[in-house]
């Protein structure tokens, strides 16, 4: 009973109802692109996606999955090859790297650490031109492998940031009892504190993986045989030069997202209590 | 056989001394607790012993090895944490054989001896039905055990305590304080224990090294300490209330010294002045609440004062009495004594029991100290 009034204070009204219309402003370009998805042509053109009467349909699913010109295939498979590497590598190299500034010191590392976030400051597209000759000097221009290293590279940074402040907030102790115990800095590091910071490695795995997934501007520099594109590019070239059929831009743009979603969804769990990451900067 | 030695060690972090000229010797199968305030160095020294923290000056001896510099997995000790330090990951099997897998090919053991090993100590702490729990599923005194089975697992030669018992509630933390005894001189383990809790140093304790401000103050058995504490700290430290502590004046007379309390004095003979000639005059008389004795008419060489307030413990009062000068003295009495608030009563101290300490290094004047005593306890006797 109690907490059934507890439940209608103005103060938890007004925060959940501030939240359900934050949600679906937020939610509200996915409401339109789900909508288009499911819509024929015709009454996209005419009506447009927000009038709910009129007919339903998969056909657009079928149309971009099946048709052999769209070649959605490829590029999931594409991004994925792309997408996975390009999450575990950053994942392993950079919690290492954090554990190394979060609990040993050595010279410059200050100076190192700055670099590092120096690096997450600078946009991507300022380097892309020094990259693209990288690639090409290193024979790895319209190759899977160079977007993989671009994009590893590019996490670390980050990775290294997140991780260092998750790692400062662990307790020593545990680790300090360990050394007392008899175990070395390696097993102390893949025994107790990587499964520890589960949390953390769940939440890095997610965001960087949906960000390599939702790449569209290193792939459309550095891919362009169709055979290497990924599925951003593979969405973009649904829509035809002269002609824009909405409803299979949207569907091909919904199969794309599914991936990340799943990835999300399977981590949910540790995602929120790895986020605290982000907001400590102790240590 | 396991004797620690330390030898002059100096351990700084940045500007400040944690460690100060620490010289300690702990003998074989001896239950060495490190008593003093918080930020008193008691807890970095048991981190130099451990292998944590490495000293910036001094040795550390193990069994006459120089561990000055070894890494804490070769020195073949194990220490429990004031937060117990469980691996969270792991079960409370886990945790108890991870000493022991990880040293597995070193020991050369196989996977039926460790659980074997972590049966048996299991047993020997009463936590065999908890060994598939996760330690976020025990209570603190589980989660103590498990901590203590983990330490005892390779039975190491030295045991390391980090306040173990701090975060117990005061039932569990008193009956593992006998426990805890009981399974050291059982096992005979060398251990150094650190803690704040008088009353857990005055129970556990072989022998107590009082610390403060890095340095080692006094190091003798529990009972030296508190019946001959060499040092105001010590006096002040221990004891619940501490000793009385009374500011006098001491100064030469014409066979001897005089030493002026307010609401008394007394003569000291056959200690020349050369003796206080440091002292600047001022000195610090300790007596123990427990040493004084209370009576309602002025018997010769009593002090007079009057009730400020009485505590009752039970089967004892603390009673705090106003002499001269707004001094608070604490006593001690049976509870079977009744004093008021606000009457006038008077003092008798126990003379053989009295301290004298220089007020300006707070260190026991010995001299001073043991005629006081010897010419006042033969004039109580006559």
């Amino acid at each position: 009973m109690k907490r059934r009034i507890m439940l209608f204070k103005p103060s938890v009204i007004i925060s959940n109802l501030a939240a359900w219309i934050i949600a679906f402003i937020w939610l509200l370009p996915f409401i339109g692109l789900f909508m288009t998805s499911t819509r024929p042509f015709e009454e996209v053109v005419l009506k447009g996606w927000w009038s709910i009467i009129g007919d339903y349909t998969i056909k657009n699913y079928i149309e971009v999955l099946k048709n052999q010109q769209y070649d959605l295939y490829t590029g999931f498979k594409n991004s994925l090859i792309v997408a996975l590497p390009s999450t575990v590598m950053p994942l392993i190299i950079a919690a290492m790297a954090a554990y190394a500034f979060s609990r040993f010191s050595f010279i410059m590392k200050n100076l190192l650490f700055i670099l590092i976030l120096v690096i997450m400051a600078i946009p991507q597209q300022t380097m892309v031109i020094p990259l693209f000759f990288l690639l090409k000097s290193m024979g790895l221009l319209d190759k899977l492998l160079g977007v993989i290293l671009i994009h590893s590279s590019w996490g670390i940074a980050w990775i290294t940031f997140f991780m260092k402040n998750y790692f400062s907030m662990l307790p020593r102790d545990v680790e300090e009892a360990a050394r007392v115990d008899g175990a070395s800095y390696a097993t102390i590091f893949f025994k107790i504190i990587l499964p520890i910071s589960i949390p953390a490695i769940a939440a890095a795995a997610a965001i960087q993986f949906t960000w390599v997934w939702a790449d569209f501007f290193f792939a459309l520099i550095f891919l362009y045989s169709p055979e290497n594109m990924v599925i951003t590019q593979k969405v973009v070239a649904i829509k035809g030069q002269y002609h824009i059929d909405w409803g299979l831009l949207s569907a091909g743009s919904i199969l794309a997202m599914i991936p990340p979603i799943i990835i999300y969804a399977a981590l949910q769990k540790y995602y929120l209590r790895g986020m605290v990451g982000w907001v400590t900067g102790k240590g | 056989m396991a004797r620690v030695e330390l030898r002059d060690v100096v351990k700084r972090f940045g500007k400040t001394v944690a460690v100060d000229h620490v010289s300690l010797e702990i003998n074989d199968k001896e239950f060495f607790i490190l008593l003093g305030p918080s930020g008193c160095g008691k807890t970095t020294t048991l981190r130099l012993v451990a292998g944590l923290e490495y000293p910036d000056e001094g040795s550390i001896l193990i069994d006459g090895e120089d561990v000055t510099y070894s890494e804490p997995k070769d020195r073949n000790v194990a220490m429990v944490f004031q937060n117990y330090a469980l691996y969270p990951n792991m079960s409370v099997y886990d945790n108890i054989a991870f000493p022991l897998k990880i040293r597995k090919k070193q020991l050369g053991i196989t996977d039926d001896e460790i659980r074997k090993s972590v049966t048996e100590v299991a047993r020997l702490l009463r936590i065999e039905d908890l060994l598939n729990r996760k330690p976020s599923q025990l209570s603190g005194g589980q989660q103590q055990r498990v901590a203590l089975a983990r330490a005892l697992v390779r039975r190491p030669k030295i045991w390391l305590m980090d306040e173990p018992l701090s975060n117990l509630d005061a039932l569990l933390r008193i009956a593992m304080r006998a426990e805890l005894k009981r399974l050291q001189k059982e096992l005979g383990i060398t251990t150094i224990y650190v803690t704040h809790d008088q009353a857990e140093a005055m129970s556990m304790a072989d022998r107590i090294a009082v610390m403060n401000k890095g340095r080692v103050i006094q190091v003798g058995d529990p009972k030296e300490v508190f019946l001959e504490p060499r040092h105001v700290f010590v006096a002040t430290f221990l004891g619940s209330p501490p000793m009385n502590i009374i500011e006098c004046v001491i100064e030469a007379i014409d066979n001897g010294l005089l030493l002026s309390c307010p609401g008394f004095t007394k003569e000291i003979k056959g200690v020349s002045s050369d003796e206080v000639d440091g002292v600047k005059g001022k000195v610090y008389l300790g007596i123990r609440p427990e040493f004084i004795s209370i009576s309602k008419s002025p018997l010769p060489g009593t002090i007079k004062g009057v009730v400020y307030v009485v505590e009752p413990l039970g089967t004892e009062n603390i009673v705090s009495v106003n002499i001269i000068g707004d001094i608070i003295v604490k006593v001690k009495v049976g509870s079977d004594i009744n004093v008021n608030t606000g009457e006038t009563i008077y003092l008798y101290p126990d003379w053989k029991r009295i301290s004298i300490f220089d007020s300006d290094t707070g260190k026991l004047l010995t001299r001073i100290t043991k005629q006081l005593r010897e010419e006042y306890t033969e004039e109580a006797m006559v």
